[in-house]
């Protein structure tokens, strides 16, 4: 479609160093760096809607999957616990570990939601150039949430936490851990294939 | 003006840039624009010419996350009761007891992610922090770097927190065994999430500007 010429060349400045470069027109695949200290700049990801579309449904429904079902069984002299992620967290809290699973809550629950939900409110409109209403403040919100989504770092916890457990019960990885696994690929695909540049010139041609 | 030809940055043209849609906006002055009086005509952020006070809130945030680190390590992360039995574990008693069955692979994963990345972290902002403060030049693009570094690697730090979560939530079996969350957990919690705000905070064009100057 027009994913051609969606960033016109402009002058920015370096976020990471103030230097203005002119980012000339990119053709998709390409990106932009700063020319003093590297920074990236700008990238327009091919098939950036239509992939960034996709993948965030993907991992929507990984998430889903990932919150409801048990990661792991855990088996104890006959005894078996079925564990979900709500109940390390509802877990922690009666212990009153409050802080520290509203940290987990926020991190692994909440921001992911937000995060996926803001971006289908974006990307499903702007899939056919329009926008609905509020999306800038979407945007801003998606970009500042974006580093406290720690489902990625959750994964190596659930690895972590099965080693250590291992010799004292059996322990079955249960179909959550495999969507975590599956969440850790798709959300950094998904984070290579839509680009905050393209969001806010998608959105400019929208209104 | 700027002294250097050659570096022409928004400073230097006053020029705001938005922290969130990359739009620059001219202001009348390249020196500080007062908190949130001039906003972004295209998607409403406040604009800043630099982080609001991003030294002191970096040097407030670094502060209280040395401090939190020592009871952080000294504080058991894990009390695990079995069979009438409690023991506590602080984060280093943690590494030692895989280092000492074998399982060196976690041992290391634990060191790296709970006590090297944390200390890392506090030493790279302490060291830039003072590099700005004394005006330093050199090496700016190194620091740039290890600033992207920190940036990109504090998160990880979360792992032993979330292996805390997973231990309690599935290891409940009443009298038998239990694992509980120490009050170590809390303090190392906080120094992650203090440590992700003061490197938030810092601003990276800080180290550039001197040089500028300097020409
Ligand atoms: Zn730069
Ligand atoms: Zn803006």
């Amino acid at each position: 479609m027009y994913d051609d010429a969606i960033l016109q060349s402009v002058v920015v400045a370096c976020p990471d160093c103030d230097l203005l470069n002119q980012v000339p027109e990119l053709v998709p695949g390409d990106s932009a760096f700063c020319i003093r200290c590297n920074a990236t700049l700008a990238r327009n990801p091919k098939d950036g809607l239509e992939r960034g579309l996709a993948l965030t449904c993907t991992a929507a429904i990984l998430f889903v999957v990932a919150n409801v079902f048990p990661f792991l069984s855990f088996g104890m002299d006959g005894l078996v616990t079925h564990t979900t992620l709500v109940t390390g967290i509802v877990g922690l809290y009666n212990q009153g570990m409050v802080f520290v699973a509203a940290v987990v809550a926020v991190t692994i629950v909440i921001v992911p939601t937000l995060v996926l939900v803001g971006l289908m409110y974006l990307l499903f409109p702007l899939r056919s150039g329009r926008c609905l209403p509020g999306s800038e403040l979407v945007i801003r919100w998606i970009i500042r949430m974006y580093a406290w989504n720690m489902v990625e770092v959750f994964m190596i916890g659930i690895v972590v936490a099965a080693v250590k457990l291992h010799t004292m019960a059996v322990l079955i990885p249960g179909l959550a851990a495999w969507s975590f696994m599956l969440l850790i690929f798709v959300f950094a695909w998904l984070s290579i294939s839509v680009d905050v540049r393209v969001l806010w010139s998608r959105l400019e041609a929208a209104r | 003006m700027n002294t250097s030809l050659s570096v022409i940055t928004g400073r230097s043209e006053a020029l705001l840039s938005c922290h969130a849609c990359g739009l620059l906006t001219p202001c009348s002055s390249p020196d500080d624009v007062p908190a949130g009086h001039e906003r972004c005509s295209r998607c409403g952020s406040a604009l800043h010419m630099r982080y609001t006070d991003s030294l002191n809130r970096t040097w407030a945030l670094l502060i209280t996350a040395v401090i939190l680190y020592i009871p952080a390590n000294l504080l058991p992360i894990t009390q695990t009761s079995s069979l009438g039995l409690t023991q506590d574990k602080t984060i280093m008693q943690g590494v030692i007891y895989f280092l000492q069955h074998g399982e060196w692979p976690i041992a290391v994963v634990i060191f790296t992610a709970s006590i090297l990345v944390p200390l890392l972290k506090m030493a790279v902002l302490l060291y830039l922090l003072i590099s700005v403060q004394r005006g330093s030049s050199k090496r700016a693009l190194e620091r740039t770097k290890i600033y992207r570094i920190i940036e990109f690697i504090g998160r990880w730090s979360m792992i032993d927190i979330f292996v805390v979560v997973i231990m309690v939530a599935l290891v409940q079996l009443g009298t038998l065994a239990s694992i509980a969350a120490g009050e170590g957990a809390l303090y190392f919690c906080a120094v992650v999430i203090i440590t992700m705000f003061a490197s938030a905070s810092f601003d990276p064009r800080l180290i550039w500007d001197r040089c500028e100057t300097d020409g």
